[in-house]
């Protein structure tokens, strides 16, 4: 089994981004370009608390990977060391380090799951990505997008495009009260409407992954 | 008097923007207000021709909103209707000719004269439609019963509702009552149910349209014209009168109901 080098997963209001402590800097560094590249510029602004493990960093390591996560308009707000070898002197204050033994790494990445309202209409052209869970209060018209790092929850027509677990979460689901849209994603599964007649439901429905494969049922709570 | 500011949008070209502005334009005329079309459309401007106003036009938007001309010298009085002025887009110029700024204050100052500004919004969402929405207290959406019409009016809406405009109406054009019969046209009620915005009005198509449009005498001068009737009605609508839909869509055809019921079967 290919073990990954770079997980990402969502936190309160930000992401944190864990790097395994294998592995020379330049591979590891590609594969962070590499995973954050894939999820375009979904992320920008978005606030980094990067792990880095047992893994020994000297002060331009740590400065390549600021710059690298800047590239993709991510700001590194934390760097959680697993041991003490980053090197802190002459930080100048910019990156806040944090030096926590292995055992708490496991609350850390926590399942804490914050979850936004949206309470209007998503219109075409119009998109919404959270870390968390987004509840949509109104319409997702086609056009729209709403990416999720946990659950996507529309109250009323889903019509546009959803993606839950995109920081590659399969737990996560799609619920709406008609769900229709043009393409639906849970983590790094792709789906779309079959061709001809759409599945005009007037039920609530979900989609979750099952056994490997999306799969669209009636809520049933 | 303090009058109203109505932009006519649709994101995609091509609906009939132009078209409804000077036929909404001459049927509030005849009902008596007075009206200012303002066509923001520099570089590609079309509503002179459609009222046939084009060889009278002298000074345009950007030569009033730069400061070089008065706003009264500007603007141009149609040749049949007393109370309706055109104030004409530049050819010649481009979009960024003008500030959304300076088409506010131009909309506030042509407000106080006028009962209506229906300011005609070029085709796209870049600086022409910013410049056109900029000085508007509500909007008209006008969308055509094709799914990528409808796609670019919701993207429209939302645009309209990010700059804090929320009276949005819809007039759906060119609806052709006997491929709604047939079910083979897009619904109203579904473009309702997508735009989820108030329906001002459905204009059937209508070739007297083209003639008159071509003729330089919007539609609404001609009596015969169904279209004409139809932004007749509008006008009325917007003048704060309650007028009827035309029943176009409530006679449900057979064809439709059995495929209706073919549907809820094969569910």
């Amino acid at each position: 089994m290919i073990t990954e080098d770079v997980v990402i997963r969502e936190s309160q209001g930000g992401i944190i981004i864990c790097l395994d402590s294998q592995g020379s800097f330049p591979a590891l560094k590609q594969q962070l370009s590499d995973k954050l590249e894939a999820f375009d510029d979904l992320l920008i602004g978005v606030q980094v608390v990067l792990d880095v493990g047992q893994r020994k960093l000297s002060k331009k390591e740590v400065h390549e990977l600021k710059n690298l996560l800047l590239d993709q308009g991510l700001h590194l707000k934390k760097l959680v060391s697993r041991g003490k070898n980053v090197d802190l002197k002459d930080n100048k204050g910019q990156v806040e380090v944090v030096s926590m033994p292995p055992a708490r790494l496991s609350q850390e990445v926590g399942t804490s799951e914050e979850t936004i309202l949206i309470k209007r209409t998503l219109r075409s052209g119009q998109r919404v990505f959270f870390p968390g869970n987004i509840v949509v209060l109104g319409d997702v018209n086609p056009g729209a997008e709403v990416i999720a790092g946990g659950n996507v929850l529309v109250m009323g027509s889903m019509r546009g495009l959803a993606h839950a677990g995109a920081l590659g979460s399969e737990q996560a689901v799609v619920v709406a009260f008609r769900l229709n849209p043009t393409q639906l994603r849970i983590a790094n599964h792709i789906t779309r409407a079959p061709e001809g007649q759409g599945s005009a439901g007037n039920d609530p429905e979900m989609a979750s992954i099952k056994s490997g494969k999306v799969i669209i049922e009636d809520l049933k709570l | 008097m303090k009058g109203k500011v109505i932009v006519i949008t649709s994101g995609k070209g091509g609906v009939g923007k132009t078209t409804t502005t000077a036929n909404l334009g001459t049927a509030l005329t005849m009902l008596g207000r007075r009206v200012v079309m303002v066509d923001t459309d520099i570089g590609l401007r079309n509503l002179d021709v459609v009222m046939g106003l084009e060889n009278r036009i002298v000074f345009d938007i950007v030569d009033v909103v730069t400061g070089g001309t008065k706003l009264k010298q500007a603007l141009i009085k149609d040749k049949r209707f007393e109370g309706l002025y055109l104030l004409p887009a530049a050819q010649t110029k481009e979009k960024t000719a003008v500030s959304p700024h300076q088409m506010k204050t131009l909309c506030n100052e042509l407000k106080k004269e006028f009962d209506f500004v229906l300011v005609d919004c070029p085709a796209g969402i870049e600086q022409g439609f910013k410049n056109a929405i900029s000085g508007a207290d509500e909007a008209i959406v006008v969308a055509v019963p094709e799914v990528s019409s409808v796609r670019d009016a919701d993207g429209i809406v939302g645009l309209l509702e990010a700059a804090g405009l929320n009276k949005n109406q819809l007039i759906i054009n060119r609806i052709r009552p006997r491929m709604v019969k047939r079910g083979d046209m897009m619904d109203i009620e579904d473009m309702i149910d997508i735009l989820s915005v108030d329906l001002l009005g459905v204009v059937p198509e209508d070739e007297i349209v083209i003639v008159s449009t071509n003729k330089g005498e919007p539609a609404v001068m001609d009596t015969s014209s169904r279209a004409g009737d139809a932004y007749r009605r509008i006008a009325r609508r917007l003048n704060g009168e309650e007028v009827s839909m035309l029943p176009l869509n409530h006679s449900e055809g057979l064809m439709n109901k059995f495929r209706r019921m073919f549907k809820m079967a094969s569910r």
